[in-house]
């Protein structure tokens, strides 16, 4: 499946993305510091899911993913993030996930499962199948 | 579908039914006003949707929704509640949704469409459900493992043809499936099926038949993945069923009970199409093989006594003689074809029956028939 990433904590930028990269089946397609950037990216890649901070300074993950949403609308959007605030607006907003840092493997696991068996059919990695092993 | 409420408070438990109700969609199961007390009812109702309460005293909505989520993983979840701070464990608990107290129509009928969603193909993928049997839902199997192991298309209504590049690929195919969704030590793999091959190229044959069955299901079967962790493997399957497995749950509930659950044990022992396996001789799967022939052996036997019972003669003859095919040397099969014939009013064919069995026996396997099989024989006579 598809993924972007967008945080503007880099450490926890590039924590997350080495967790992804565990997965043979996940391709992270993009991923940015900024929304601004991300808005841009997303609507031209059109991933399978957005995996997003919800505190980005200026313009809030939840309101950039919301602005998101507005042009794609079955966007999944996956938070991952310090903050519990937002954990009920994801809820009025369907979201499809919402992890607390710092993430653990099982968590992202379970979500990852969950990816898996909605995108199912529309999972295009290219050539990533056997690159665990 | 079936939704039960679950809130220590009755008022909040009446106004949430009430709204639901005007709704449509769903159906009101059940009320309780106890964690416990619905956690007790899910073993004996079928349910697809549980409103959760979480201020609850002893057990509360977090704990249960845990519990429902380890026992019973196709339920969908969605939290009432009137407390805000508890949204990111719902999100752990992998909850449908989560409503603050109090409840307006409009937010509710959100959350209902929400369900629906996700209970996604499930329903509608069933063929014509049994009326009879509540608790039964026909399903048919994405993954065929009865006699010879195959995929089903389930758009198509049809086998479609899979090329195995070695029987090796087929037969670890069928390990992991076997298997159902464990870990298995890629070391266990090879022991299995390439005993006698220097480990290393042993190593590049499994890697190779990984990546032809990841192949296969990706055009095949998307919703299944096979994984590779800590040099284990497994393979997950989304929501597709397999027969044997799908047969074998059905069996434990359906023996004793046949008459009851006339319609599905009809379904279930159509989908038998030999041995589990049968084509391959796995010696892996021999145990499992001889349980479920056993299960179907006696199913088919009490069904034949059901129909019979019932007036149904020829429906209880057929039934007979497909399993005599395949158990020829079974005296209570026997016993039972001659007293259905008697009961059909044919004596004749009765006694033919046993005279027949009694050649074979003497014939394939040097023995006579047991005393009650003579006797009733000779009752007939």
């Amino acid at each position: 499946m598809r993924i972007y990433l967008l945080d503007n904590d880099q450490a926890s930028w590039v924590q997350t993305s080495q967790m992804l990269s565990h997965y043979s089946d996940v391709e992270l397609v993009g991923s940015s510091y900024e929304s601004d950037f991300a808005l841009d990216d997303v609507l031209v890649l059109k991933p399978d899911a957005l995996f997003v901070e919800t505190r980005l300074g200026s313009l809030s993950g939840f309101a950039a993913s919301q602005r998101i949403r507005q042009y794609l609308p079955d966007l999944r959007v996956v938070y991952v993030t310090t903050s519990r605030a937002y954990a009920l607006q994801a809820f009025e907003q369907q979201a499809f996930d919402y992890l607390l840092k710092p993430l653990t493997g099982e968590r992202l696991e379970q979500t990852i499962v969950r990816l898996r068996r909605v995108c199912g059919c529309d999972i295009h990695t290219k050539a990533t199948t056997n690159k665990m092993e | 579908m079936r939704a039960m409420l679950v809130d220590d408070e009755k008022p909040a438990l009446v106004h949430l039914e009430r709204l639901i109700r005007a709704d449509g969609r769903l159906e009101v199961i059940s009320l309780c006003t106890s964690a416990r007390e619905g956690i007790e009812l899910l073993q004996k109702e079928p349910i697809d949707v549980v409103f959760l309460d979480i201020g609850m005293p002893e057990m509360n909505g977090l704990e249960a929704a845990e519990y429902i989520q380890q026992h019973y993983p196709g339920i969908a979840i969605i939290f009432v509640t009137a407390y805000s701070e508890y949204a990111v464990e719902a999100f752990d608990l992998q909850a449908i949704d989560y409503l603050l107290k109090p409840i307006g129509s409009t937010r509710l009928q959100k959350a209902i469409a929400r369900i629906s969603v996700n209970l996604r193909a499930e329903i509608e993928e069933l063929p014509a459900a049994s009326p009879a049997a509540k608790t039964f839902q026909a399903e048919t199997p994405g993954i065929l493992m009865f006699r010879r192991l195959e995929l089903y298309d389930l758009q198509a209504k049809q086998v479609f043809p899979v090329k195995w590049r070695t029987t090796k690929s087929q037969e670890l195919f069928a390990y992991l499936l076997h298997q159902k969704e464990q870990w298995i030590p890629r070391d266990e793999l090879i022991e299995l099926l390439w005993t006698d091959m220097p480990n290393d190229k042993a190593a590049t044959h499994l890697h190779t038949s990984v990546y032809q069955i990841r192949k296969l299901l990706k055009t095949g079967k998307p919703e299944m993945t096979l994984e590779y962790r800590q040099e284990s493997y497994r393979l997950l399957r989304g929501n597709v069923v397999t027969d044997a497995e799908y047969v074998e749950q059905q069996f434990e509930q359906l023996i004793g009970c046949a008459h009851e659950e006339t319609e599905a044990v009809n379904w279930i022992l159509s989908l038998w199409r030999g041995g589990y396996l049968a084509h391959h001789d796995y010696t892996w799967a021999e145990s499992r093989a001889e349980k479920l022939e056993r299960q179907r052996f006696r199913l088919t036997l009490e069904f034949a006594q059901v129909q019979k019972n019932k007036g149904s003669v020829d429906e209880a003859i057929r039934l007979l003689i497909a399993l005599q095919e395949d158990e020829p040397y079974a005296e209570e099969v026997c016993r039972e074809l001659m007293t259905t014939y008697e009961a059909a009013g044919n004596k004749r064919l009765a006694r033919e029956c046993y005279q027949a069995f009694e050649q074979r026996l003497d014939e394939e396997l040097g023995t006579t028939p047991e005393i009650k099989t003579v006797q009733i024989y000779e009752r007939l006579s």
